[in-house]
């Protein structure tokens, strides 16, 4: 497979394998694309952490507006701060081999902002902001309405907030996250 | 499972105020020790910890001591305690509280709950949490600290996933079987990749520990496991083949983080087919084509000189060459002589139809599934219409400032109609207004209708006129195929414009509507074609030939009139946009028109689709064209990327794409099975041509294929089979049985969705319930007094629900009013078993007074 040159062991590529829904080239070629984004410093240590402003020059990434988020959600150190193991994380998450419920346990911790287990009124507004990009189009009280309209749709237990149960219900239902919540290796 | 809990989450919740009162009646000192056991359980160490560390602060409260001691003893090792596992526990909860909530007062236990309550009532929000935590697909419960927030430190979870893990039996055997679920399963949890690592390198250890203790395998499991792992190794390995091979790999990547991923379905979609013509290329030319060319041509025909032109009518060098139906032999042929003889006219009908079959059940497979994920399973979508444009509406996948920028504004759009439909009031359509739509609607349907009408006639009249004439010598070969292609494509754009000027009022209908004008257009045009081939069918010469250069024909000329040079038509108008468009700042009075070319989904799958209904019907005649068309394929895929990348600009409105690519495989389908149903009657009911091809000396086709049944003796199995099969009453009998099963699914399905709208409505009642009494019970606990309006909707609620076990609940709330109407009295005989309470409670509100003052009434009755 011409990993003789590689930095990475057969043992390693192998507890990757099993821990990650990639296969061993995919692996390597994660490798690559990590180390891209800073080659000399992953050159010199392959598992090197970097910041997460780093981390964010990755296309895919940089174009999200939730791209901080996500760097958070897979950060190990919960700073947002992306070691390779994470990035490897990150892009198993996104591949297509991984099953919706993975994804949708994701997808709820990136727009779960203030980490309560829910998301509330202030989560959905960040989320409907950072999705116009701060478009100032959609006054408050657009928001406030949309808000409103998504918790009379989706909270069925009236709670003022969408639980991961009434989460994962959306998200179940739906033949297209599946095809949104992705990102090519 | 999770849906069926949240369902659950009400009962449950009535089970553990159950619960709650009866520890609590025969504990009274519970609530003080247990609360302890909670704030110090980290400090305690061992297995107990582990047991209380899982349990979420609401449980902490009420588990005693002495129990956790008991799972302890009862179960030896702590790590495996089933109270460590939610699950475990919530399902025990319940059952407790069903079972023993008959024998107890329900009032009594709601009280003792609701004091509980009231204790922890700024925390009323956390209740609610660790219902949710619960339904964590790893299955997890996060521990909550006191002020709520979530502690994940990775040693704690570690324990908790592998305790969890450690309960299911069929993963922790020690074969490869269970290892390779176990994989799975650690796979699928949702934690970091080192903390993966623990878990496994920790159920490994606890599988081994097991594993030496049990007696060693036999050998034939042995050799069972073995076979299993290498199947599963080799399935491994194939999937690593197809992920490593995924044809255009970078490109799709490149359309998909330029367009997103509804773009890249249309690409998703030729990718596929191209895939699939490979595959049949591969079958046909190595059973049919290549045995032909062995066998080598029949006898020393005077071959025609090669020109240039015939590669585009498909005349003169190509009409004796392997390329068409009239020149494969009809003999049996061995190259080494005194082998088995190789038979190319069963190998050719026998490939062909087998491959036409295979096509269809994988396409209808394909279609039933994409039709199930995208339109059955996600029609409760239609209640979350806007939840979804938020929660799936960003393309994680597009890469790109531009895109991302267009995918902003796309759903600030979207938002923008959502919420000018919502706060506009459906303004009731005048009767004209809708007479007037509704004629419009139908003049519009005409107008197609009759265009359509007009088109087959006419193609009836070119071919009538240039058809049968011998233009072996000319180009008027090509008129009719330029004629049909030209006018589909010059149809196609007045269908555009007459959708747009119906204006209809969902987008979706006026593309859907497109589309199937577009398509009955093509079916019409090849179904004349077909109908006139087949009638005036030439006496002599060789009519399968004649059919196979006109399909050949067609294919090169539609490729060369949509894609060449629609192309380049896209291309102009690039350029006159970049040089006079309104971008260079130039205000001409065309340049608002000078749009860059859209790049049109639609159009251009339905091309598709046509081009493949075309090679369905041809390859029955020119086997390798399914070459040709995947040659073709391959170069429009590169050309219409080119066009997307450097001339198009995306369309604004964009189809779902898992419906769009579900509706194109529907197409598919229907063009498929209408070439099935030409294929059949032209095996049974045409006579082949005499003088050509592997089928001369039969009369139809189909004989070829019962000749070689009939060599069969009258007893062979497989005759005697067949003819049964064959009878009209079995074949009556299967199609009523499969009738009665449809009808029975369908009556399920129904009673499903019933009880579903059923299951929800309950949801929403008890959420509502709940949800009062939560508002009421926090009011109460605060110590407000009870006003007069309060009782009544107290008593409104209570009116509702006279049915069920737990109306006392809602009905009878006097006791809690009538405390607080009560003198207040000093706790007489307290007595010893209360003391500890007191102590513990002496600093809270005189509503815990009240409740030890009606534990020791319950006690002296």
């Amino acid at each position: 497979m011409g990993q003789a040159n590689s930095q990475f062991s057969e043992d390693e590529l192998q507890d990757y394998e099993d821990l990650t829904y990639f296969t061993k080239k995919e692996i390597l070629y994660a490798h690559k694309k990590f180390k891209n984004l800073a080659p000399e410093k992953v050159g010199h240590n392959k598992n090197a952490k970097l910041s997460m402003s780093k981390v964010l020059e990755y296309p895919e990434l940089k174009a999200n507006p939730f791209g901080d988020r996500i760097c958070k959600v897979f950060s190990s150190s919960n700073d947002g701060d992306i070691t390779f193991e994470d990035f490897l994380d990150m892009m198993s998450v996104f591949s297509d081999a991984a099953p919706k419920a993975v994804k949708a346990e994701h997808a709820f911790r990136i727009y779960d902002f203030d980490g309560d287990d829910m998301i509330g009124r202030n989560d959905l507004k960040q989320v409907i902001q950072r999705l116009v990009d701060y478009n100032s189009d959609l006054g408050h009280n657009d928001i406030d309405q949309l808000i409103n309209n998504i918790l009379e749709e989706a909270d069925l237990d009236d709670d003022g907030a969408l639980s991961f149960a009434e989460f994962e219900h959306i998200i179940d239902k739906s033949s297209d996250f599946i095809n949104s919540f992705r990102i090519r290796l | 499972m999770a849906r069926h809990r949240a369902v659950l989450t009400d009962a449950t919740f009535h089970a553990e105020v159950n619960e709650v009162g009866n520890q609590r009646r025969h504990q009274p000192a519970a609530s003080s020790v247990a609360m302890d056991v909670g704030g110090g359980s980290s400090d305690s160490g061992g297995g107990g910890s582990i047991v209380n560390k899982s349990l979420p602060e609401e449980d902490k409260i009420e588990v005693l001591p002495e129990e956790t001691a008991e799972a302890r003893l009862g179960h030896g090792d702590g790590l495996y305690a089933p109270a460590g596992n939610p699950l475990a526990s919530v399902e025990d909860q319940f059952q407790s509280g069903t079972v023993g909530g008959v024998n107890v007062s329900f009032s009594q236990s709601f009280r003792r709950w609701s004091s509980n309550f009231g204790r922890s009532v700024k925390n009323n929000k956390r209740t609610v949490y660790n219902k949710t935590i619960r339904l964590m697909p790893s299955r997890l419960q996060k521990t909550l600290s006191i002020d709520g927030d979530l502690i994940t430190t990775s040693a704690s979870d570690v324990d908790h996933i592998t305790m969890e893990l450690g309960q299911r039996e069929q993963l922790m055997e020690d074969n490869p079987v269970a290892e390779q679920l176990r994989i799975e399963t650690i796979k699928s949890i949702a934690h970091k990749i080192s903390t993966k690592r623990q878990i496994r390198e920790q159920l490994a250890r606890t599988v081994h520990r097991r594993a030496t203790r049990a007696k060693s395998i036999g050998l034939l499991r042995r050799y069972r496991y073995g076979a299993k792992r290498y199947v599963a190794r080799a399935a491994r390995l194939a999937q690593c083949f197809v992920t490593n091979f995924e044809p255009f790999y970078g490109s799709m990547k490149q359309i998909e983080g330029h367009f997103g991923s509804r773009i890249s379905a249309y690409f998703k979609f030729l990718r596929r087919l191209l895939v699939l013509n490979l595959v049949l290329a591969l079958f046909v030319g190595s059973f049919v084509i290549f045995p032909q060319l062995l066998a080598g041509p029949e006898g020393p025909a005077a071959r025609q000189a090669f020109q240039l032109r015939d590669l585009l009518t498909g005349e003169g060098y190509l009409s004796d060459s392997v390329m068409y139906y009239g020149s494969y032999s009809n003999r049996s042929f061995t190259l080494v002589p005194g082998t088995a003889e190789y038979s190319l006219p069963h190998a050719y009908f026998l490939t062909i139809t087998i491959l036409l079959l295979a096509t269809f059940v994988f396409v209808s497979v394909s279609m039933g599934r994409a039709y199930r994920i995208s339109f059955i399973e996600s029609s409760a979508t239609v209640q979350n219409i806007l939840t979804h444009k938020i929660v799936c509406s960003w393309d994680y996948g597009i890469a790109n400032g531009k895109a991302a920028r267009l995918k902003h504004a796309t759903i600030l759009s979207e938002l923008r109609d959502y919420l000018a439909q919502r706060n506009r009031t459906p303004a009731p359509l005048g009767r004209w207004q809708r007479l007037r739509t509704e004629t419009l609607n139908a003049v519009a349907h005409a107008t197609v209708l009759a265009l359509i009408a007009a088109v087959a006639a006419c193609l009836w009249a070119v071919l009538d006129r240039f058809g049968p004439a011998d233009h072996f010598a000319a180009w008027s070969a090509l008129y009719v195929s330029l004629a049909s292609n030209g006018t589909m494509a010059a149809l196609g754009y007045v269908c555009q414009l007459l959708g747009r000027l119906e204006r209809y009022r969902h987008g979706a209908t006026q593309l859907n509507i497109n589309l199937l004008r577009h398509f009955l257009l093509q079916l019409t045009i090849v179904a004349v074609l077909f109908a006139h081939w087949l009638t005036t069918r030439p006496p002599t010469g060789c009519w399968e030939t004649a059919i196979g250069q006109e399909l050949y024909r067609l294919l090169v000329v539609d490729f060369f009139i949509s894609t060449v040079l629609l192309s380049a038509v896209r291309g102009v108008r690039y350029l006159l946009h970049a040089r006079y468009g309104p971008a260079r700042g130039r205000a001409g009075p065309l340049a608002p028109y000078l749009t860059p070319p859209p790049f049109c989904i639609e159009t251009h799958s339905l091309g598709l689709v046509y081009n493949q209904t075309l090679l369905w019907f041809g390859v029955l005649f020119a086997p390798p064209l399914v070459l040709l068309v995947a040659l073709k394929l391959l170069l429009v895929f590169y050309v219409n990327k080119c066009e997307l990348m450097y001339l198009c600009q995306p369309p604004a409105r964009l189809w779902r794409s898992s419906q769009t690519q579900t509706l194109f495989l529907v197409l598919v389908f229907v063009s498929l099975f209408g070439v099935l149903l030409t294929h059949g009657y032209l095996i049974m009911q045409v006579p082949v041509s005499e003088g050509c091809g592997p089928f001369r000396g039969t009369q139809y086709m189909y004989q070829l294929f019962m000749q070689g049944i009939l060599k069969l003796r009258e007893e062979h199995l497989f005759w005697r089979a067949f003819v049964y099969i064959t009878k009209p009453a079995i074949i009556g009998g299967v199609l009523l049985t499969m009738g009665v099963a449809t009808y029975y699914l369908r009556a399920k399905s129904r009673a499903q969705i019933a009880k579903v709208k059923l299951l929800k409505e309950l949801l929403c009642l008890e959420a509502k319930d709940k949800e009062f009494l939560l508002a009421n019970l926090s009011k109460v606990a605060r110590g407000k007094d009870c006003t007069g309006e309060q009782l009544d909707r107290i008593e409104l609620v209570g009116g509702g629900r006279l049915n069920g076990p737990a109306d006392r609940y809602y009905t009878d709330p006097c006791a809690t009013w009538r405390y607080e109407e009560s003198p207040r009295k000093p706790d007489v005989g307290a007595g010893t078993a209360s003391a500890g309470t007191t102590n513990s409670t002496s600093s809270s509100s005189g509503y815990q007074r009240f409740e030890d003052e009606e534990q020791l009434r319950m006690r002296r009755t």
